[in-house]
């Protein structure tokens, strides 16, 4: 309440010259202590920003990312930081700088947009499959989905915002194929990235939603969860592609994170969590 | 007949002290009030009020029970409806002089009557913030006697007013308070003022 | 340009200003007379959204009234009620997050209001409503209007509690804010610009209507 009222009077006072000025007690006493703050911040701070790699994850990633962290910092003690996001947001951030060295996606048109733009040195190669599935803490039934999601048991239907996420996009494809994305476009709900659309699906809060099959091996998961593949003749393959950024050219360490990804170690980790190769 | 014995607890600078009245006032009579900063007039004022409570105490108003701590009777000041003429005047910033008198009752008559002995008639439709120290206390003053009240407690109700009009005021109030029965307290820093208007006195300190 | 997310952006906080008011101002009432832990505790809870992170109401709310337990499965089953992806939903969130912001002024305001006027009222025989409407309401106007116009401009700009349980859906849950996180995301620059510019323009406006009206509020006694 002191803020508030603190602010209020300024409010108040504007007739005098008084308008948000922070008055010199106050500035005397937040002194030390935000210099303090900042000092230990960056001291912490410090190592990490030297060491690790980072890479830009598209958000269908997420659990599979980890494995591979662990893997490869096994075979080479090399440490990566996963940053995970949508493809479409990591892209922007990445085209307003943001200090990433590789960025996997979850399609090809991000990262080509970024060769095309001068962000990468290479174009981007194909590193994984992505496996769309539609998926429900409820035993629905999905032999017949696109039936069931019709019927007015079916009131929300979660995909990611097909703007920034390419599997949103495969969701919005497969329901365009099967004729009936005009009739469920007023249940559907965006998520932000398939993280929120995978958010949406455990919390119950939509009765179906279409994501990743990476969902299912998440280990983190731990309701039980009813799923099926979509056929993935009705939508565009999700080619998922990688590139290294311009700010990584001469790293070794991304190099390296960059051929690992291609191995058939790497291969291997992919499959385990849905994706074809 | 006014019968006031309370027992209540001041904090002053210093600690407490104990505020402890038995007296009784008759009915119709105008006493006066007074003793030293602090003493707690005022407390004793808000307690006939009913705006303070005391730890304990027994108030009746011609004949009847306006408190009674041992058996738990306390009416809200609503329901006593005393005249109350505050030290601050405590006058509404929102209304005018016609809309304070509106306020506290009907009897247009009547609040015609108080507006001319109180010489504020000309300045009805006037907010407090426009009016001078004497014209808001003599607003407070005609606000208590508008719902023509059984008892007046004035506090420290002309220590805004010049000694001229305040002789005009009280020639006047002393016909008022006799014509509606009241009776009246007045606590009063000046033990040489309303000569002349009084019949009792009492001392606290 | 698809100026739906103002539109509702306007409509959630008009909405949730009302609602506020007539529910802060006898709420602000009660906290500003009298004391009690009570009191304090319920003091304590409408200021939180001040400091919690709105994710965190976010996270809450989408818990709380998720279909399939507790009270979200109630509401679901007994009056076909879902909070989350709602209009409704952001009402409710808006609510409960944009509260500080109306009861702290008015609540302030009301006590520093002198006690004898209240006093005064009281020995004139009017009721505690009375005095409330007719005495305190009429004294506190400024910041009535201060607390209205905190509480709408802070509703314009919610934005993490709406990602979190809006779902971004067109002309229900896609508020202005959403909108122009969106079009950054999709590098529509040009229509974050816009957004962002009608929203800047809205609020600016609001803030100086209420620095003038306090500053001819105080000037009128010398007229």
């Amino acid at each position: 309440m002191f803020l508030i009222n603190r602010f209020i009077f300024t409010l108040r006072t504007s007739g005098k010259q008084t308008l948000f000025v922070i008055n010199m007690d106050q500035r005397k006493l937040f002194a030390r202590p935000i210099a303090l703050f900042l000092f230990f911040n960056l001291l912490f701070c410090a190592p990490t920003f030297a060491q690790s790699l980072k890479v830009a994850t598209a958000a269908n990633l997420q659990s599979v990312i980890t494995v591979l962290q662990k893997d490869f910092k096994q075979r080479t003690n090399i440490e990566i930081e996963p940053i995970i996001g949508s493809s479409g947001k990591l892209v922007a951030q990445i085209k307003n700088g943001a200090p990433y060295d590789i960025f996997l996606s979850a399609d090809m048109s991000f990262p080509e947009s970024l060769y095309k733009d001068g962000f990468s040195t290479k174009a981007p190669v194909v590193y994984a499959y992505g496996s769309l599935i539609i998926c429900s803490t409820k035993n629905i039934g999905f032999e017949n989905w696109e039936r069931t999601l019709l019927t007015p048991r079916i009131k929300k239907i979660a995909i990611a915002n097909p703007a920034v996420a390419p599997y949103g996009m495969a969701a919005r494809q497969t329901l365009q194929k099967k004729g009936i994305l005009d009739n469920v476009h007023s249940k559907m709900v965006f998520g932000e990235s398939i993280s929120q659309v995978n958010t949406y699906i455990m919390t119950g809060v939509v009765d179906v939603g279409f994501t990743t099959q990476a969902l299912i091996k998440d280990p983190a998961n731990t309701s039980t969860l009813y799923w099926k593949t979509i056929d993935p003749k009705s939508y565009t393959p999700i080619k998922q592609g990688m590139v290294i950024l311009k700010r990584a050219a001469a790293n070794a360490d991304a190099e390296k994170f960059y051929n690992y990804l291609l191995s058939a170690e790497a291969k291997k980790i992919f499959e385990q969590y849905g994706y074809r190769i | 007949m006014i019968s006031v014995v309370i027992e209540k607890r001041l904090k002053v600078y210093r600690g407490q002290h104990m505020l402890k009245i038995a007296h009784e006032f008759a009915g119709g009579s105008i006493t006066k009030i007074f003793g030293p900063s602090g003493a707690g007039k005022t407390t004793f004022l808000k307690t006939i009020a009913g705006l303070i409570k005391p730890e304990q105490g027994k108030i009746s108003v011609n004949g009847e029970i306006w408190l009674d701590t041992s058996s738990g009777i306390n009416l809200s000041p609503q329901k006593r409806m005393p005249g109350f003429v505050f030290q601050d005047y405590a006058l509404f910033p929102n209304m005018t002089i016609a809309e304070h008198l509106a306020y506290a009752t009907k009897d247009q008559a009547w609040i015609d009557h108080l507006l001319k002995l109180g010489k504020l008639d000309t300045l009805t439709d006037h907010k407090p913030i426009h009016l001078s120290g004497g014209q808001q206390q003599r607003l407070a003053i005609l606000r208590a006697l508008a719902i023509k009240p059984k008892l007046l407690l004035m506090d420290e109700p002309f220590s805004a007013l010049d000694p001229d009009m305040k002789m005009e005021l009280i020639t006047e109030l002393k016909a008022i308070f006799k014509k509606l029965g009241s009776t009246v307290l007045i606590v009063t820093h000046n033990p040489q003022e309303l000569e002349g208007l009084i019949d009792n006195e009492l001392y606290i300190g | 340009m698809d100026l739906s997310p103002i539109w509702l952006t306007l409509k959630l906080a008009t909405i949730t200003t009302s609602l506020l008011f007539f529910a802060g101002l006898p709420l602000a009432r009660w906290l500003s007379s009298g004391r009690s832990f009570f009191k304090t505790v319920i003091e304590a809870l409408i200021t939180m959204p001040l400091v919690l992170p709105p994710s965190v109401l976010g996270f809450y709310l989408l818990l709380a009234f998720s279909p399939q337990h507790g009270l979200g499965k109630w509401l679901h089953e007994a009056f076909d009620i879902q909070f989350v992806f709602s209009f409704k939903g952001l009402v409710l969130a808006s609510f409960i997050y944009s509260m500080p912001f109306m009861i702290g002024p008015i609540k302030s305001a009301l006590q520093q209001l002198p006690t004898s006027l209240t006093e005064a009222s009281y020995t004139l025989g009017k009721t505690r409503w009375q005095t409330f409407k007719c005495v305190l309401v009429p004294n506190i106007k400024p910041s009535l209007i201060t607390a209205a116009v905190l509480t709408f401009a802070h509703t314009l700009g919610e934005f993490g509690v709406v990602l979190m349980i809006g779902g971004n859906i067109p002309n229900v849950t896609r508020v202005a804010s959403i909108a122009v996180y969106d079009a950054v995301e999709q590098m529509d620059y040009t229509s974050a610009n816009n957004y962002s510019l009608i929203l800047f323009a809205i609020t600016f406006v609001m803030v100086i209507g209420v620095f003038i009206f306090n500053k001819y509020q105080a000037k009128s006694p010398l007229e």
